[in-house]
Formats: structure tokens, sequence, C-alpha cells
């Protein structure tokens, strides 16, 4: 037993030590919800549920009842279909795990990034093909410059700085 | 994203002339009330100091209302003078700054970036304006004060130099409505913190590259003039003098 909490505590030390939020086995959702089923299979826009991304600087998570537009009338065929309509019935939120999260120190906005006629998959890669999605590489500054370079977007600190 | 094409190109024929953000305050109208202070610190996240704190030089103020008394008992008046960051062209504090932390936006804005700011305090001491405000301390505000934080500023941690922006989250959403609907910003439609919460309209805000706007009408009266003029440091902010002097 002792063994035992030692290699735990030695465990959550470690995960600690190497910058836990980075760590992709946090990265498990409550629902394995699959993005190539939705956005690939079945073609759905990506913006019929990140709805926000043209008007605010987030694109936003849907919401519950969002998802049971669709999924009222679908019969639980996995068990995550059940997850979710476990989730609606006790009308508790699902506690999606956040991948992408900007320093506070960075001004991003999805608005003026796709009303520059950027498609989401120039940042966020290929989403329609993942069955779950992964913590994005880098959203690193010059990673960032790089496009602004090449697009003649501004360079000015106080553009992406606040 | 669909984009109107003479909207485009609309935008695109005004766009090269940048523009430079100036500030007017009008001494007549200024009674000294300090919403601009108040209006200043909600806005712009800035850390709240006690009375020690403040005796010692260590608040931070974006923001300052100068008072001098004029006159003897009984014919005593109170005057002021709102000093903010003067956004110089010509910043003395730029220069100094051995990170580029502190340097001046194509719009004329003399800006700093927290997060390359080293905290060596050079700018603030060659700022003749003292506008400049370094974090002795990491903020820090009682519940439920936390709650009320400005998302669009970052909060500075202790060792940061920090200054008035002229509320530079305001001047990037203004412009960002104004892109999208392929124009330019009107005068009027962006209002820093302080200028919006001044009750007399002491302070104006707007386009200098615009002849047409108000701050360009005022800096041309025979009122007008700038702190520490022979300083030679040009600064984006022009005082009215009082009328009744």
């Amino acid at each position: 037993m002792a063994l035992l909490a030692g290699s735990m505590a030695m465990g959550v030390g470690a995960l600690y030590s190497i910058g836990s939020a980075d760590l992709p086995v946090q990265d498990q959702q409550p629902v394995r919800f699959s993005h190539r089923q939705h956005a690939g299979t079945l073609n759905i826009h990506c913006q019929f549920c990140h709805r926000y991304a043209t008007q605010s600087p987030v694109a936003g998570v849907p919401s519950m009842a969002l998802c049971q537009t669709c999924h009222e009338s679908l019969s639980e065929t996995t068990p995550d279909m059940k997850m979710l309509r476990i989730y609606w019935k006790e009308k508790r939120p699902i506690p999606w795990v956040r991948l992408q999260r900007l320093p506070d120190h960075v001004y991003f906005t999805h608005e003026m990034h796709l009303f520059a006629g950027l498609s989401c998959t120039s940042c966020h890669g290929n989403v329609s093909g993942m069955s779950s999605t992964p913590r994005a590489p880098t959203y690193e500054m010059g990673w960032c410059l790089t496009c602004h370079e090449q697009r003649g977007a501004s360079h000015d600190c106080w553009t992406c700085h606040k | 994203m669909s984009q109107d094409p003479q909207a485009t190109e609309e935008y695109s024929k005004t766009a090269a002339s940048p523009y430079k953000w100036e500030m007017v305050v009008d001494l007549d109208r200024c009674s000294g009330c300090e919403a601009c202070v108040v209006a200043c610190h909600a806005e712009n996240n800035i850390r709240i100091s006690g009375e020690e704190e403040a005796a010692e030089g260590r608040a931070i103020n974006w923001i300052r209302i100068e008072r001098y008394w004029e006159g003897d008992y009984p014919n005593v008046k109170a005057k002021f003078l709102p000093v903010m960051c003067q956004h110089c062209d010509d910043a003395p504090c730029e220069p100094v700054c051995p990170v580029y932390a502190s340097y001046h936006t194509p719009e004329g804005l003399n800006a700093q970036v927290y997060n390359r700011c080293i905290g060596v305090r050079y700018c603030g001491n060659n700022c003749p304006y003292v506008a400049r405000q370094f974090n002795w301390f990491d903020p820090h505000w009682d519940e439920p004060l936390a709650e009320q934080l400005n998302p669009d500023v970052s909060v500075r941690s202790g060792g940061v130099m920090e200054k008035c922006t002229f509320c530079v989250q305001r001047i990037r959403s203004g412009k960002e409505a104004a892109h999208k609907e392929g124009r330019r910003v009107r005068d009027g439609e962006i209002t820093p913190a302080c200028v919006q919460s001044c009750p007399t309209s002491a302070l104006i805000f707007g386009d200098r590259n615009d002849p047409d706007s108000r701050v360009s009408h005022l800096k041309k009266s025979r009122r007008g003039f700038h702190l520490m003029e022979s300083l030679g440091t040009h600064p984006a902010v022009t005082y009215l003098r009082r009328l009744s002097e």
C-alpha cells in the first residue's frame, strides 16, 4: 500500500514537474466526441456548432441544447451517445477539457481572422479527419507572425498584445 | 467570408493614411471630480493600493488630477490638471528600454508590452510627466472585485512597468468594427474610459489625421498648449487653457 501511495505521489510529482497541462493523457474528454463523425462524415459546418466564430473573439463550445437538436431524435447506438443522454437528463453540462488556451497577454479574435478570409483548417488543421481532437502543437508568436508576414497583416505589437 | 468589394476598395483607399490618436483636455471644463480616475481603474485592471502604499509612492494611477491652490483666504481657488501619459511623438521613455518593451506604434501611441518588460524602470525615470508606474507588488483584488476584471486588458504582475494606453482595447475594437464595415473609424466612435466618464466633457479623443475631427479643430485653438513644451517631446495630448485665469 505504501509502495502504491509512493509511486502515485511520484507520478503526480512528475506530472507537475513537466508541465501537466501539456500532457496528452489529460486531454481525455468526458464524452468521446468525434470531429471526424460530425464534421467529416456528416459534413456539418464548423460554425453550426462553433457559432460565435464570425462575431466574437471566441468560437464558442455548443450548448447541450444545440447537441440535442439532432441527438434528440437519434437512438443511442454508442456508449458515448448514452453518456450524452445522461448528461442531458440530469441537466448537467459536459465538463469538456479545454485544449487551446492563449496566455493572458495575448489578444486574439476569431472574428477578424475569419473576416480576413482564413479558414478554420488554416490554424486548427484537418479537424474533420480527427476522431479525437488533440491539443494544437503550437500557437506561439513566431507561428502567428509567419502568417502575418505572408499576408501583409499588422506587425505592430499592440495588434495582438494587450 | 464574403466581403463587399466596393466597401473593401473604399477602405483600402482611406487606409493608406493611418490613424494618429490625440486627446484634448479642456482645463476650463475640468471640475476635478476624478470620475476619469475611477473609470480608468475599473477599465484597465489597475491594482488597488492602500493608504500606506500610496504614502510610499507605490500606488498606481494611469491618470491623476493635480490640484493647485491659487489666491489667499478667503479668495482661494482650486485649479485642476488631469495628467495621463502624453503619448509623446518623441518620447523620452522609448529609446532607453533595453528590451524594446516600450515603443511607438504606427498610430502614435506610446506602447508598453508587458510580457516583454523586465522591470529595469529606465523608462519611468526618463518620463518627465511621471506617467509610467511600476508594479512593486503583485496585484490583488478582494472578492468579489476580482470578478469585475476586464478580460480585454492583461493583469500586470509585480516587476512590470505600466501606463495609460489611451484604452487601446477600445481603439482595437473600434477599428475592427470599422474594418468589417469597410470604412474608417468615425469621430467620437472610440472613447477611452476617462473620456467616456467625464461629466463635463473636458476630455476629447479622436484622430488627428482626420481634418474634420473634434480634436483636429480643438488643437488649433489659441488656448492650446502642451505640458513641458520646452522639452520637445511633442505630446499627443493638447491642453486648452482656462478662460478665466
